[in-house]
């Protein structure tokens, strides 16, 4: 049965306007995609507390500049029930999420907020004492480990060998490239 | 610090790569000419580690010599390579970098998640067994002074300090006017081949694009600040900014 097409605004179905991430991931090359992928903001309507983010949301500088840069990003903007506390949690394509409050900030802080979770690749923060594993969820030691290789990835110089490695013929290759020339 | 865009001279120099550590970028021969005998001497074994030290060390004072002046002939060789390296400077560190690599640098507030970035400081890029150097074409020397000389020639004038600098030199009859600088990297790098002293390959050599991943935290730091008997204690709190950047590719160009 075929999914009715969405011909008025009140039509639309949630489930059409989902995003799902693409392919490539982290090994691939010269594939880059935006690590969220969808944001939910939800606020209540009269209170003091949500003041900021219905500001942020009317003005053309805030949600509208920030949803026509992000068109990638599905924008879900949700009014809760009174009283309510303002609230805006990213999803990110390794199925982790991020929640930050927004209470009684102003639109800017909001703003900052929104490029804070739009910044993130949804990975756990380091902690206090990463200093082990390689590429488990606790270990973010930046400083220490300032490139982070793909796994699998050969080095293009190869491998250190105590024993040495095979040297390729040098005259040959340099004859080679010269008849190829 | 701007990067020089003077067009440098660039070798192509067989290194003994893969011997990392110590002896990773002494050169295996002298002479380039005499490539066939030097690469049935150098046999693949523990004893040709130190026979290229000591010939390396004996002829430390001259850089190590060149297979090829051409730089499309070095990209061609490059090209016959299956994966490349580069040692890019970025956010004033030197880096080695390979596809898909993920650098994290202090965060950059004018880049924007998603951004493509062309690395501009580009100073090597290799392969297995064939390394492509940009040299500096001062040779270490001090650069104020060729600034100067530089500037010599296009404004002109006998009062100009320059011109004057220029014929104290003259008048003193060496042959170099320009002095070695004095910095660490001159002195001990330069002469063993090893130093690249901020010159970058052209774009038209090797182009290298990157893709900011993200702008994370790093861990919380509680840094304890403390005098005894004074009642003084406070402690801060401390998260570093970083960026991620992911190198994508590295183009080889025609020249």
């Amino acid at each position: 049965m075929a999914r009715p097409t969405p011909n008025a605004v009140n039509n639309i179905l949630r489930g059409s306007l989902g995003t799902m991430p693409g392919p490539g991931g982290a090994g691939s090359i010269g594939h880059y995609t935006q690590p969220c992928r969808k944001v939910v903001l939800s606020y209540c309507a009269s209170s003091p507390a949500s003041a900021g983010v219905r500001d942020w949301l009317t003005k053309k500088w805030g949600a509208v500049q920030l949803a026509k840069q992000w068109p990638q990003i599905e924008w879900v903007v949700k009014e809760g029930k009174r009283g309510s506390e303002p609230h805006v949690t990213a999803h990110y394509v390794n199925s982790r999420t991020k929640t930050v409050g927004l209470h009684a900030f102003p639109s800017s802080t909001v703003s900052e907020k929104m490029h804070l979770l739009l910044s993130s690749t949804g990975r756990k923060l380091a902690g206090s004492g990463s200093t082990q594993g390689f590429n488990s969820s606790e270990s973010r030691n930046y400083k220490k480990n300032v490139i982070e290789t793909t796994k699998g990835m050969e080095p293009a110089r190869g491998h250190w060998s105590q024993f040495g490695t095979e040297r390729k013929a040098i005259g040959a290759a340099v004859d080679d490239a010269k008849k190829q020339s | 610090m701007a990067a020089t865009r003077t067009p440098s001279s660039t070798f192509l120099s067989l290194w003994n790569t893969a011997a990392k550590g110590k002896s990773r970028a002494q050169p295996l021969f002298n002479q380039a000419r005499s490539i066939s005998t030097t690469s049935k001497a150098a046999s693949p074994s523990v004893a040709a580690a130190p026979s290229a030290a000591s010939t390396s060390s004996s002829a430390s004072a001259a850089p190590p010599q060149a297979l090829t002046t051409s730089t499309s002939h070095a990209l061609s060789l490059l090209r016959t390579q299956p994966s490349h390296y580069i040692v890019a400077s970025l956010v004033g560190r030197v880096f080695t970098l390979h596809p898909r690599d993920v650098v994290t640098v202090p965060r950059l507030r004018d880049v924007e998640v998603g951004d493509v970035l062309e690395l501009d400081r580009i100073h090597e890029v290799g392969s297995r067994d064939y390394t492509l150097r940009a040299q500096d074409p001062m040779g270490g020397r001090e650069r104020v002074a060729a600034d100067m000389a530089k500037r010599r020639r296009v404004e002109g004038g006998p009062q100009s300090v320059a011109s004057r600098l220029a014929a104290a030199a003259a008048a003193e009859g060496s042959q170099e006017p320009l002095r070695l600088s004095s910095s660490w990297t001159t002195q001990h790098l330069l002469p063993a081949g090893l130093a690249h002293a901020g010159a970058v390959l052209s774009p038209q050599t090797v182009r290298a694009r990157a893709v900011v991943v993200e702008h994370t935290k790093g861990a919380l730091e509680k840094i304890v600040k403390f005098k005894r008997r004074k009642g003084y204690k406070k402690t801060i709190q401390h998260k570093q900014g970083y960026t991620r950047i992911r190198l994508e590719a590295v183009r080889l160009g025609e020249a």
